[in-house]
């Protein structure tokens, strides 16, 4: 069953433009020029209850316009939206106690007081009972690691410990769902593998529905089963993650390891090079002619070795993102 | 009821907390609070010495006045300025969303967030100021009309919050109104003058649609003038209409914000 | 100009300056104007009281510097570093600003200026020493520079104490008290007058209005302007030294 249902959801806003230099200053202060902006156009999907969606696209796409109307912090222009049985911009109390809104570069925490007073407030917020509390916040604090900084101002944090911190804020009520929006964003590697493992071991623990967007992929990948991609406010793509290869790459790479030197006009007849450093080369092939192409490769040329790969997920949204013909 | 009134003592609980991290900081705006109370007698002293009269005041109505002032620069400035100051700032940096997915009322949480206690001088430079007033009187205002005045307080702290909130919630109506929290506090810095003062036009616009001529007058007057039910109930029916008009306009433009943003 | 556009881009803000520019002149020049009505003071003292207010709206636009505010904030959060690195001096940045705003700064006092039409039967009366004007503006040109330096150095403070910001309301405050920003400094008594005369404060309010609204003798505008030029030099040397001081804690402890 269906926990967040999406149907054709339309955000549309106004922004307005102003001609360069004061003088254009002068105009705007009389007389604006508006134009609209489609930030979400259409969008379809539905999520159903302990999936951990990824909600990927390039900047602008409409990935967190979307995240903020399904939380209800935005009216849709037009469109059907239903979280946990509930129309998100109602802003119903019965509804806000069940979701949370993670956002990688706003916080709710009181910067000069440790983390815990927040928790505590929130704790008064969401009318969460003192028992749950303290045993969600046990488990919270083992969970991410950060028993020794819990009494210690939240300024004083490094940025992996405030966003965990904000990870609990957001958690202290145990919602249903989480909204994601960046989460790792400005982490370093250490960091961003604990968040995801975290991330992992909640949906795990409480089946917990999550909806994350991310510009890393990495985040995707170890997440991610299923995948929504959405660009200029549609939706591209709406399935698992490794459908993405066969639906958008009509490619794969054969990476071979050359004995002898070899000319690159020469290989060139074999495929798109997209990488050549003797001895090395990577060639991109159609996916029809993958063994063909291997065949004459072996046959033409001094192999040493030879790969066949599919191409990284990343380089196929990079291109998808990028609007390139895959036909 | 319960649930707003624990949030409201988290509230000031946190804010005591964070004023005591920096005690120097705390220490440091008391004596600005200091500073200023001293100047408002400083000033008003000045003023009465060259000019006599304040309107129809005299100097101990001027302090009872300035008493009642400084008495009402702790919700104003302690409360009110603390949790609006940055208020249009986080509307334009898209920061009150934070606010608005709390399953709270969030006109109830944007008026509570953030208390001030380096204004508690104030509270007591307003009491001497009133003593020192009543002193000057030279009479003492009976029991009742001190606990008319401490109603005519509450009232006037409310009518206060709704212009305040007025002026406000007009943040999220435009791209950016960052110095808006403003007006109210010069409006405030205003209210320490009698409306005789002003023309018959001014005087009926500063008791009514802008009643600043109200704010601290009405509870002063109590302490010197004879009982005026009829001003009493139009200040009460202002204080209503006022907090009225500002959920409206805080929900139209709440509508608004979720609408025009992004 | 960047500064001009960014004033002009947020039309809501810019009503909002114009509110708070005409605010208090309401209430003081109603309550100079109550006075006349009611008998308690004569039309022409009255006249006087209601220029001296149009006066020191005047002069605040344009020698009051506001940038200690901002610039304390950047101090505090590390941000005024970049500025460090580009091929100009910082001072001389804050001053070319400062005085950027002062000529723009004028068009906030537009509507405020509307309320001469009311007062204008008083106000009328009140001669004004035109031929003063040079000394007048000499002493403008003494004060810009003097608070333009009073605001640096509250601003260097800003290197050593957190709660630098203080000092803004203490200028605030003599700058009211002493300085004759809100009424005139004769309002108050006799030994609160000499400790004004001695005070910068004095340059940036009484000795210009008091230029225009009465004579004064060649060799006492000649004393004024040494004495707010030797003020500019004072402050100007403090403020160097202190920057000084304040560069090498910068560099010493990073940002």
């Amino acid at each position: 069953m269906s926990v967040i249902s999406v149907k054709n959801l339309k955000k549309y806003y106004k922004v307005h433009q102003k001609e360069p230099g004061l003088l254009g200053s002068i105009k705007s202060l009389f007389n604006r020029k508006y134009y609209d902006v489609k930030a979400v156009d259409g969008v379809n999907f539905e999520i159903g209850e302990g999936e951990l969606v990824g909600f990927i696209g390039p900047n602008g796409a409409g990935k967190t316009t979307t995240l903020k109307v399904l939380s209800g912090l935005l009216y849709p222009t037009s469109g059907d939206v239903s979280v946990l049985g509930y129309t998100p911009w109602d802003r119903k109390p019965v509804f806000q106690k069940q979701f949370s809104l993670v956002m990688g570069q706003k916080n709710q925490l009181w910067w000069d007081l440790p983390a815990i007073e927040s928790f505590i407030l929130n704790k008064e917020i969401y009318e969460v009972s003192n028992d749950k509390y303290e045993a969600t916040l046990n488990e919270l604090v083992d969970l991410l690691d950060v028993k020794e900084v819990l009494k210690v101002q939240v300024r004083k944090l490094s940025l992996g410990q405030r966003m965990k911190m904000e990870l609990i804020a957001a958690l202290i009520h145990n919602p249903k769902i989480l909204f994601l929006d960046e989460p790792t964003i400005g982490l370093d590697v250490v960091m961003q593998k604990k968040m995801r493992d975290f991330i992992k071991e909640y949906n795990r623990r409480y089946n917990a529905t999550i909806v994350l967007t991310s510009h890393y992929m990495d985040d995707v990948k170890e997440l991610c089963k299923r995948v929504i991609i959405i660009d200029k406010g549609k939706v591209l793509f709406d399935g698992a993650l490794d459908e993405i290869i066969k639906k958008f790459a009509n490619h794969k790479l054969l990476t071979v390891v050359f004995s002898k030197e070899v000319s690159e006009k020469e290989l060139k007849k074999i495929g798109e090079i997209k990488e050549f450093e003797m001895p090395r080369a990577t060639i991109s092939v159609l996916r029809d002619k993958v063994s063909s192409s291997a065949s004459r490769l072996l046959e033409s040329f001094p192999v040493a070795d030879l790969n066949i790969e599919e191409p990284k997920i990343e380089d196929i949204i990079r291109e998808v993102f990028t609007g390139r013909d895959f036909a | 009821m319960i649930k707003s009134l624990k949030i409201i003592f988290k509230y000031l609980q946190l804010s005591w907390m964070q004023g005591m991290e920096y005690r120097t900081n705390f220490i440091v705006w008391t004596l600005v609070d200091v500073g200023w109370t001293a100047i408002d007698l400083v000033f008003f002293q000045a003023l009465i010495s060259n000019i006599k009269m304040i309107g129809n005041w005299n100097l101990a109505q001027a302090l009872i006045v300035i008493g009642t002032f400084r008495l009402l620069v702790f919700p104003v400035w302690g409360w009110m300025f603390a949790s609006f100051n940055t208020l249009p700032k986080q509307i334009s940096e898209g920061k009150l969303e934070m606010m608005i997915i709390k399953p709270v009322d969030s006109q109830f949480m944007v008026s509570v967030r953030q208390f001030s206690f380096s204004v508690l001088p104030s509270l007591i430079g307003g009491t001497i100021f009133l003593l020192l007033g009543v002193r000057e009187l030279g009479y003492v205002p009976s029991f009742l009309n001190f606990i008319f005045f401490l109603g005519l307080l509450i009232v006037s702290v409310a009518l206060m919050y709704g212009i305040y909130f007025i002026s406000i919630a007009l943040a999220l109506f435009t791209e950016r109104l960052n110095n808006i929290a403003h007006v109210f506090v010069a409006l405030y810095d205003a209210s320490r003058f009698p409306k005789e003062i002003y023309g018959i036009i001014l005087q009926r616009i500063l008791t009514t649609i802008l009643p600043v001529a109200l704010f601290i007058v009405v509870p002063s007057e109590v302490l010197f003038r004879p009982a005026n039910w009829m001003s009493w109930l139009w200040f009460l029916i202002l204080a209503v209409a006022f907090n009225v008009l500002a959920r409206k306009i805080w929900l139209s433009g709440l509508r608004r914000y979720s609408s025009a943003s992004s | 100009m960047v500064a001009w556009q960014q004033t002009i881009a947020y039309r809501g803000e810019s009503i909002v300056w114009f509110i708070l520019e005409l605010l208090p002149m309401i209430y003081l020049v109603n309550l100079w104007m109550s006075l006349d009505k009611t008998g308690k003071m004569p039309a022409e003292k009255v006249g006087w009281l209601i220029v001296y207010q149009f006066l020191a709206l005047g002069i605040a636009r344009l020698t009051a510097s506001h940038f200690d505010d901002w610039v304390i904030e950047s101090i505090k959060d590390g941000s005024v570093g970049h500025n460090f690195l580009k091929p100009f001096s910082y001072r001389g940045f804050l001053l070319a600003n400062e005085f950027t705003w002062r000529v723009s700064g004028f068009i906030y006092m537009i509507p405020t200026l509307l309320l001469l039409i009311p007062v204008w039967g008083l106000v009328s009366r009140v001669h004004l020493e035109i031929n003063q004007i040079f000394f007048v503006l000499g002493i403008l040109f003494l004060a810009f520079f003097q608070r333009f330096f009073v605001s640096y150095l509250i601003t260097l403070t800003a290197y050593w104490f957190q709660e630098a910001k203080f000092m803004v309301h203490l200028k605030w405050m003599l700058e009211g008290l002493l300085g004759g920003a809100w009424i005139p400094v004769y309002f108050y008594p006799l030994w609160f007058q000499r400790v004004s005369s001695v005070s910068p404060f004095y340059f940036w309010y009484t000795i210009p209005i008091n230029g225009l609204l009465s004579k004064i003798s060649w060799q006492a505008q000649l004393q004024q302007l040494f004495l707010a030029f030797l003020w500019v030099i004072i402050l100007w040397f403090v403020a160097n030294k202190v920057e000084k001081a304040a560069m090498s804690k910068f560099s010493a402890v990073g940002g």
